[in-house]
């Protein structure tokens, strides 16, 4: 087996919105604009970004929740985007998603046990005394007594919930997860219970992840790599700790510095930066980030910046770093 | 000096639920001192909020009350002022800010009308003049073009910019005490840091005193010169913002600070707190982090313990049978 489980290649989503009255104009929004990176198998991979940047997108694409417009999802080597209706469900049990708001994503007039025993039936694996063992030791995995299984999703707290959403992903024992803000919803002692929870799983059923946040200090924790996203574009990836320690990219800096940190010394100094993060709607032309970028230049008016491979794990998308200042060493 | 601006004493709230009353808050006291941010921290269902809108006289009638205890506003008692009377100070000299400054705006008025009819209530100026305040006001939060701003209408603007007009809004009746409630909590981080910069620059301007409601321990360390943290409707520890942060002594304080994955720092094992919080029809009967703390004894379950004071100065006071100081003589010392 191959160490690298998902490669995502140039992928493409765009959706199309019809604005204006009484004579619609239709704009193309380029939600996913050709990122690529890859995930190896037990490992998490972050993306991190803001509202609007794409992230949660770029995860539903890979499913194929939303349909891309171009590029390659390659799982375990097999072209995600060129599979039929059946292969797709096939792919899918080796491919699961946890949502971010665990109240929205279960349905209210199921019980738990029979949430989880669905898609056990759909699928037909296993007959029906196997299904309900599965679904019991499933429960107590993620932490859940056996009578839960009787209960509807009222009845349970926002991280109980939670729980019952990590049950369902694992019901195939699925290769990869895409968590998309799993605990941004939770309180802080909950998030934590719920990241621990996620973290045992991973190790005990080497999973992968693809996680999705807007939290700096939850991807620091919990990945190994991470992409920042910024308008549809992988801006920077690498390795979290170098990242996040020594952003490259001006927006990762800006990300990095407007992140509060739980230590009034630290804090105190939070950067800020002026400006909002412009319609996806209509981008800036050039770099994306030119209009908010300190170190602005000419060429980032015109030009989107290829990534540049800093060193063997990390890239940077940023006219500042071409290929002679590299190899001259770092100019900040 | 520092001016005790808002002393709150015992104060207790109550909710109506299907089976009777329940305190959300129970004998809470803490002063705010003048050009000084408190920041009352807690998960949902600690009763932060509570707090704030029994501060305010915004509880929602019927369902809820104040059972007991004082909110001394230059000496004067908020609880059990008549409407008519709160309503003049409300919006003048104590204003407030909310989490989601979509619902909390007029879809149907320009922003500009919106800011414009607080100066023209509070202050009695004529619409002009008002209209007039408002475009300052909008420069003073920053919002760039704030005259051709004036004319939209709140879906025009993103969320940190109307969290912006909301701001606006709030110091139109130029406050004394600023309340806000989780005011950036739904907003980006950089739009945070961004918000979160202007209250500093505000307040430091207008000399504000400002309790700050939040869930976020770095917005805490950011924001707050003190702090008090809750937890199940109770003040667990209240302390200087360093001295919080250097050394938490509640074991929740503690257990909260270690459980939250850090940026600046390699974290290799999480030690989350079990459990859940209890609700408020369902509090236990001692301390009410008892059942899920790690360093519980016999009596934290049976009998709830005082916030005392634990430092020579008095500043930094913990509601705690293990390490607060129960057996000294300033038990129930102001705090």
């Amino acid at each position: 087996m191959s160490k690298e489980l998902l490669k995502v290649d140039g992928l493409q989503t765009f959706f199309t919105i019809k604005k204006g009255f009484p004579n619609p104009v239709t704009h193309t929004v380029r939600a996913v604009d050709e990122i690529s990176f890859h995930i190896n198998r037990g490992e998490s991979f972050g993306l991190v970004g803001e509202s609007g940047c794409g992230k949660s997108t770029a995860g539903r694409s890979i499913l194929r929740l939303v349909e891309p417009h171009d590029g390659k999802v390659l799982l375990s080597g097999q072209n995600v985007l060129e599979m039929n209706k059946n292969q797709l469900r096939t792919m899918r049990r080796k491919m699961q998603i946890i949502f971010q708001d665990p109240y929205s994503a279960l349905n209210p007039r199921q019980t738990i046990g029979k949430i989880l025993a669905e898609p056990l039936h759909v699928h037909r694996l296993g007959t029906k005394g196997e299904i309900r063992d599965r679904v019991f030791a499933l429960l107590k995995e993620v932490g859940l007594p056996p009578e839960a299984a009787n209960k509807y999703p009222h009845e349970f707290s926002g991280g109980q919930k939670q729980r019952v959403g990590i049950a369902r992903a694992l019901l195939f024992e699925p290769e990869l997860i895409i968590a998309d803000e799993p605990v941004s919803a939770l309180d802080v002692s909950i998030q934590s219970q719920v990241l621990a929870l996620m973290q045992g799983l991973q190790e005990t059923h080497n999973l992968s992840f693809l996680f999705i946040s807007h939290d700096l200090a939850v991807i620091r924790y919990f990945c190994t790599r991470v992409a920042v996203m910024y308008l549809g574009k992988i801006v920077e990836q690498g390795p979290v700790k170098q990242v996040f320690d020594d952003p490259l990219h001006p927006y990762s800096k800006v990300l990095r510095g407007a992140s509060p940190i739980p230590d009034p010394t630290l804090s105190k100094k939070m950067l800020h930066m002026e400006g909002e993060v412009p319609s996806p709607l209509d981008p800036p032309t050039g770099c994306h980030f030119h209009p908010r970028c300190p170190h602005v230049m000419e060429i980032c008016k015109k030009q989107y910046p290829a990534a540049i491979s800093v060193d063997a794990e990390r890239t940077v998308a940023c006219h500042l770093y071409s290929q002679e200042q590299i190899a001259k060493g770092r100019t900040n | 000096m520092e001016e005790r601006l808002l002393v709150v004493e015992n104060l207790t709230t109550s909710f109506h639920l299907q089976n009777g009353w329940f305190s959300a808050i129970e004998d809470l006291s803490f002063t705010l001192n003048s050009n000084e941010t408190l920041a009352l921290v807690g998960e949902s269902g600690c009763g932060k909020s509570v707090t704030a809108y029994s501060i305010m006289n915004l509880l929602p009638k019927p369902g809820s009350r104040i059972d007991r205890g004082s909110v001394l506003f230059h000496g004067k008692d908020l609880v059990g002022l008549p409407e008519s009377q709160m309503r003049t100070l409300r919006g003048s000299k104590l204003a407030m800010i909310f989490q989601e400054p979509m619902t909390s705006l007029n879809p149907a008025l320009t922003i500009g009308q919106q800011i414009a009819e607080v100066l023209y209530y509070h202050n009695g100026t004529n619409r002009k003049e008002a209209l007039k305040g408002a475009l300052e006001l909008l420069d003073q939060v920053k919002i760039p073009a704030a005259a051709t701003r004036l004319n939209d209408y709140p879906h025009h603007l993103s969320g940190g910019m109307r969290q912006r007009v909301m701001i606006a809004m709030a110091l139109a009746g130029r406050p004394e005490i600023m309340l806000a409630d989780e005011p950036t909590t739904a907003l980006d981080v950089t739009i945070q840091a961004q918000v979160l910069a202007l209250l500093d620059d505000l307040k430091q301007e207008l000399k504000m005193s400002m309790i700050f409601i939040t869930h976020d321990m770095g917005v805490v360390a950011r924001v707050a010169d003190r702090v008090a943290v809750m937890y199940g409707g109770h003040l667990a520890e209240v302390a200087p913002v360093e001295d919080l942060f250097a050394n938490p002594v509640h074991p929740y304080t503690e257990a909260l600070l270690k459980s939250v994955p850090r940026l600046d720092r390699d974290i290799n094992d999480l030690n989350p707190i079990p459990g859940l919080v209890p609700s408020i029809d369902r509090m236990p009967k001692g301390c009410r982090f008892a059942e899920r703390c790690a360093h519980k004894i016999d009596i934290c379950e049976q009998q709830l313990p005082e916030l005392t004071a634990i430092n020579p100065l008095g500043n930094h006071s913990v509601r705690c049978w293990v390490r607060g100081a129960q057996t000294t003589s300033n038990r129930g010392s102001q705090v």
